[in-house]
Order: C-alpha cells, then structure tokens, then sequence
C-alpha cells in the first residue's frame, strides 16, 4: 500500500553552464517522472517531486521543488531524503560539470576547450544519509545485450544499495529518451521484463511491485 | 463509478471534456445536471459523454439515493448557490439531495467551485465551513490572466482518483 507514504521522485535532465548563455545538458523529458508522480499520486501518496530541464507540463497539484544543475539538485535531494519512505530517481544528471564557470559569455573567435570533472552519484549518498528508504534507481544503456543490462542494474545495487533498478536499452525504436513508451527490466534479485507499453501502464506495474516488496 | 455534477457556470461546457477523460482512465461515468446547467450545455451533451441517461430530476428510481454510495461525487463546475446549498444541508433540487444523501453515507464529494471572483469571497463562510467539517474536498481554480479559472482536466482527474483510493480501507 502506497497511501500516506512519502514518496520522492527527481526528474528531468540537468543542465550545466558553460557560461552566462551556453551549457551542457540531455534529451530526458521527464515524461517516466510525470507518470510515476501521477501514479503515486492517484494511490494516495504524500508526494514531492524535484524536477530539472522537463518538456512536460508539471500538475499543479503537485509539490515541486524546481532546480537546474546536477549539484542543485544533489543538495535538494540529500537535505530531503531523511524524511521520505521512497525515492525513486528518474531524473538524468549530469556525470560532469565544469570546473570553472565563466560569468560573462565567451567569446566564439577562438577555439575551446571545455574542462569537465566527473560529478557526485547522488544515488550513491542516499542510503548513506536514510538506510531505511526504499530506493529505486533507472539505468538506461545504449545497444547492449540484455545479460548486460542486468549486470549494469545489478551492480547499481551493489554501489549504490538500490532496492530496485528499472533498467533499458535507449537504443531500441520507441525507448529513447524522451519517447511515450518503454520496454524495461525491473531488476532486483529476480528479473521482471515489460514488454513495450506506455510510460503510464510501466509506471502502474513499477508501483504495483514496489508495494509487494515494501 | 463517479457521479459528475454539472451546474450552472460557463465552465459547464468544460465538463464534456471532463467526463470524456474521466473514462479514458476506466472510470464509469454518470452524470446529474442542475436545471440552470441545461441552460449552458444540453443534456444529450453529456448523456454522449459519459454513455449513459443524464439525470436532470428526481424520480420515482429514487436517483438521489441509488447513486449516493458511487464511489465519488464530483461537483463540477460547481456554483456559489450548489457549495452554499451544502454548506447549510438544504436539498431542493436532484443534486442538492444528492449531495446531503452521499454525505450521510461518507461518500468522498469534490467540489470544483467556478464563479466570479466577488461571489466566492461572499462565500467564503460558506467553503470555510465544509472544509472544516471536512465533508467535501475543494480543487482551487487555476489562476491564469489574472482571473481564476477551471483547472486542468488532468488536476480534477488525478484528484478524484486520489480521493477514491484515499477513502478505501
């Protein structure tokens, strides 16, 4: 049962500047977020949603906390997360930001080097701060066999603690990132396959095992 | 099944659409209308809608009590003369007795008030008074050029699905 739980969910893509105008992001839409936030919503949970760079409009029922970068965004999530039962991360952040902004807008008569450093795994701190919250991670690869998914889930596991991975290939037609449908693997110790549906029925069958297992 | 309420506001036109996304996501729609809702949108409209008879009047089927134990009834749009009529428990026309008979079996109500912003502050006593006797939930209006509005469909779908699995044990 998932009513009066308190339930997180980050999504989105972050963005990083480069400079006052220019900055790195990614394609997520933030539409698997919006379809878990709905669902968590409609079977009665207590929600809050960080939400990055979307293309979808937001329900203003919802309470949201808007944010841009990835380090925003892992100050939001870890000030929160002592008090939630659930988080499910969605959103795409950023694996690297820049090690130095630069505040006015740079100059493009000359080439550029862009220096980057790796950023923090938000999902690796979770369960550092709340060992107790049921954490759920999304792993999206690119063209790999399906063997190879699992272990890229299972090892999220490991790293991070993660209670559940819903994992994909954006590779595959109509899974790329920003697109209506998916076709997932609910990975934890068993392996559940969900053959191509909508964001909406993917999100009714990830609840629908998050509360067997809570 | 959700009973939707229509009455008289201009937003009456927006429950056409309303009803139609209520049973995109399985739910059973039936649908009562206040004589001043006839006024602003005919009944077939919303007999097309939901599938089913609309019901204007009560009856000889006792309509007010068959359809008080549906799983939620949903006022909206609903008026300043209809959240005031609950307010005080007056039942005087086929939604009024409705809505005292649902409230009488703890049937989850939402009202989605759309008025002009002047009446609503003359009512406020009135709204006041049900939330705090919590016997109804409110959507607020969307607030959009300075005027409030009817709120998205999406909001008062996901609310009233909400408000169903919230009352089951």
């Amino acid at each position: 049962m998932l009513k009066g739980k308190k339930i997180l969910i980050s999504l989105g893509g972050t963005y990083e500047p480069i400079d006052s105008v220019r900055g790195i992001t990614n394609k997520s839409s933030g539409k698997m977020g919006l379809e878990l936030a709905k669902e968590a919503y409609i079977r009665g949970a207590d929600l809050t949603l960080v939400v990055a760079k979307v293309s979808v409009e937001i329900p203003s029922v919802f309470d949201v906390i808007h944010v841009e970068t990835g380090s925003e965004m892992n100050d939001v999530i870890l000030d929160l997360i002592s008090d939630f039962d659930i988080f499910i991360s969605t959103a795409a952040v950023s694996d690297f930001e820049f090690k130095q902004i630069d505040d006015k807008k740079i100059d493009s008569n000359s080439s550029l080097f862009l220096n980057l450093k790796p950023t923090t795994k938000i999902i690796r701190q979770v369960k550092k701060i709340n060992p107790d919250i049921f954490l759920v991670g999304f792993k999206a690869e690119f063209n790999i066999s399906k063997e190879d998914i699992i272990s890229c889930a299972r090892k999220q596991i490991e790293v991070a603690g993660t209670d559940l991975v819903i994992a994909n290939d954006i590779s595959k037609n109509e899974c790329h990132f920003g697109s209506d449908n998916n076709e997932v693997l609910i990975v934890d110790d068993e392996v559940i396959s969900v053959p191509l549906a909508s964001k909406k029925e993917i999100a009714k069958k990830i609840f629908d095992v998050i509360s067997q297992k809570l | 099944m959700i009973i939707l309420c229509v009455t008289g506001s201009i937003a009456a036109t927006e429950s056409i659409k309303l009803a139609r996304e209520l049973r995109r996501n399985d739910v059973e729609v039936k649908c009562f209308m206040s004589e001043a809702a006839c006024e602003i949108i005919h009944p077939n409209a919303m007999e097309f809608a939901t599938g089913q008879e609309v019901v204007t009047k009560l009856t000889g089927k006792i309509e007010h009590v068959k359809y008080s134990q549906a799983d939620l009834i949903l006022v909206a749009p609903a008026t300043a003369n209809t959240i005031s009529k609950f307010a005080h428990k007056i039942a005087d026309d086929a939604i009024s007795t409705l809505l005292i008979t649902a409230y009488g079996h703890d049937t989850p109500i939402i009202f989605v008030p759309s008025m002009h912003d002047s009446m609503y502050k003359a009512i406020k006593e009135n709204i006041d008074k049900i939330k705090d006797e919590k016997s109804a939930i409110f959507i607020k209006p969307r607030m959009d050029e300075g005027k409030a509005k009817f709120p998205s469909k999406e909001d008062i779908v996901l609310e009233s699905l909400r408000a169903i699995n919230l009352n089951k044990d």
